[in-house]
């Protein structure tokens, strides 16, 4: 049934892709956009997977990343400002930042935005579906956030063993050299801009 | 509940034909995904009879509250059904109206004038219906039937929808504009006749200038063009069959952006209209504040139309 309205699915999300360009058009910080559908297996594997508390009863309703994007941006404090663009453009329904609970830990960091799947992006076709998503997702993170997640994700959150200190250290060292290096940008930032300013009080020129 | 009321609801439900009513959407709090409204219509629709009947008095409060003091009495009606799968919420607020009652007398007739009457037909009346299962995932939006949400006075335009309901309508104002848009642009490219294309830059400066500030793509085509091609264009170039009559709020700068037209007006109602492209070369601004407007080039064509608007 999910197979069925895979291309539907695509084309929705073809056009929120294009509705999210649209709302960042301008926006110089921007790395990239995507958007994608869930394939075939990631969705059965979501859908049955016995750790869902509750389990989904209407996974075809209820699974709300069977579209799915990422926003990655330049620096951490890009993402309000991506964000209140966004909100423009689509209604949020839930917003999560997902981080290390503890203070001490390091780890996956992304910011998750549940968004109501707009008219417009619905093509002809989709009121006839059963169970369509009202839902999609938005993740929203840093080029730096986004080096670590997306390894990561691909060498220890898909792999079913249970990982060594050693290596689970070692991810918090990438995690750690993420987090740190948005934060450097960002003091960066604020330096460069204080010596621009610095420069034009003294009438100076760089060039 | 009786059986006449059943049934008086549900030609009402018939009449008001909320599938092609406007659709609205909660706004929820992002931090937990709850609003009052929604949370009242589940407890409504999915509790046991004391939840569902707290859960009305909750909503029928919160009206009273998002009522003023200039309306009159109105009844409210929750009523909640059950659909295969699903259950359904719809939300009726019927207006007071002093009607009169003719009453057969021996000696005659009498007439009474009958309070706590409350009308079925007028376009006063308000509604909103709900759908979906006990889920966070349903109940999310919704279909209203307001026909005061275009009123120009904005307290009784957003009373039903934005006061009550805590919605908002479901396409954003700054996408919709730009919808509209990237459709004019679309329809604008495919046309070959100069009086089409002036026909279509006519439409689109007359809802620059329109006062009235929600629009849909079958609203605007039938306001501001003409049964032919450029309007059979015109709504081929919506996205969807569907999306031809949801009402959104018209945003000038979101809609500029796209449309990429600058459109100045003049001292005397003069009104000059460029490619964004041609400002700084055939359409120049001088002065300090760039007050002045400069304009020169090749004429080509000329027509007398009406003002435009």
């Amino acid at each position: 049934m999910y197979e069925a309205r895979g291309e539907l699915l695509k084309e929705a999300a073809r056009r929120i892709e294009q509705d999210a360009k649209d709302a960042l058009s301008g926006f110089a910080h921007l790395d990239r956009l995507a958007f994608r559908t869930k394939d075939v297996g990631s969705f059965l594997a979501k859908a049955n997977d016995p750790a869902n508390n509750p389990p989904y009863d209407h996974p075809l309703r209820e699974i709300e990343d069977q579209i799915g994007g990422r926003v990655i941006v330049y620096f951490k404090d890009d993402i309000p400002e991506v964000r209140a663009k966004l909100e423009r453009a689509f209604y949020f329904v839930e917003r999560s930042v997902r981080k290390p609970a503890n203070d001490a830990e390091f780890g996956y960091e992304s910011e998750h935005l549940i968004c109501m799947i707009p008219p417009q992006a619905k093509p002809d076709g989709w009121e006839g579906l059963e169970d369509a998503p009202a839902t999609f997702e938005i993740q929203l993170r840093t080029v730096f956030m986004h080096a670590y997640a997306q390894p990561q994700h691909s060498l220890a959150y898909k792999s079913k063993v249970v990982l060594s200190s050693e290596v689970r250290r070692r991810l918090a060292w990438i995690a750690a050299s993420a987090w740190g290096s948005d934060h450097s940008y960002n003091d960066l930032i604020a330096l460069i801009a204080a010596e621009v300013d610095e420069a034009k009080k003294e009438g100076l020129s760089r060039s | 509940l009786t059986a006449e009321l059943r049934a008086i609801l549900e030609e009402n439900y018939s009449a008001a034909g909320f599938s092609d009513q406007p659709g609205v959407v909660f706004l929820v709090d992002p931090k937990t995904r709850t609003c009052d409204v929604r949370d009242d219509l589940m407890r409504f629709a999915f509790g046991e009879p004391a939840s569902a009947k707290a859960a009305a008095l909750d909503l029928a409060q919160r009206l009273g509250l998002a009522t003023d003091r200039r309306s009159s009495i109105a009844l409210f009606v929750p009523a909640a059904y059950e659909v295969p799968g699903r259950r359904q919420v719809v939300l009726w607020v019927f207006p007071s109206e002093d009607a009169l009652q003719l009453q057969p007398t021996e000696e005659g007739a009498s007439i009474s004038v009958l309070k706590d009457v409350f009308s079925q037909k007028s376009r006063l009346r308000k509604a909103a219906h709900f759908m979906g299962r006990n889920s966070r995932t349903d109940f999310l939006q919704g279909k209203v039937l307001d026909y005061q949400a275009g009123d120009t006075t904005r307290e009784v335009a957003t009373f039903w929808i934005e006061r009550f309901l805590g919605c908002s309508l479901e396409i954003k104002d700054d996408a919709g504009s730009r919808m509209l848009a990237k459709a004019l642009r679309q329809v604008h490219k495919q046309l070959e006749e100069r009086a089409d294309r002036e026909q279509l830059h006519a439409a689109a400066l007359a809802i620059r200038h329109a006062p009235r500030g929600r629009t849909s793509f079958a609203s605007f085509a039938n306001q501001y063009l003409s049964d032919g091609p450029v309007k059979e264009l015109f709504l081929a170039a919506c996205p969807s069959r569907d999306v031809r009559s949801v009402s959104f709020d018209f945003n000038r700068v979101a809609f500029d952006k796209v449309w990429a037209y600058r459109v100045f007006e003049l001292k005397a109602g003069i009104y000059v209209s460029a490619p964004s492209s041609t400002i700084g070369r055939g359409v120049r601004l001088e002065g300090e504040g760039g007050e002045r407007l400069v304009c020169k080039g090749v004429v080509v064509d000329e027509r007398m139309r009406a003002r435009h608007g």
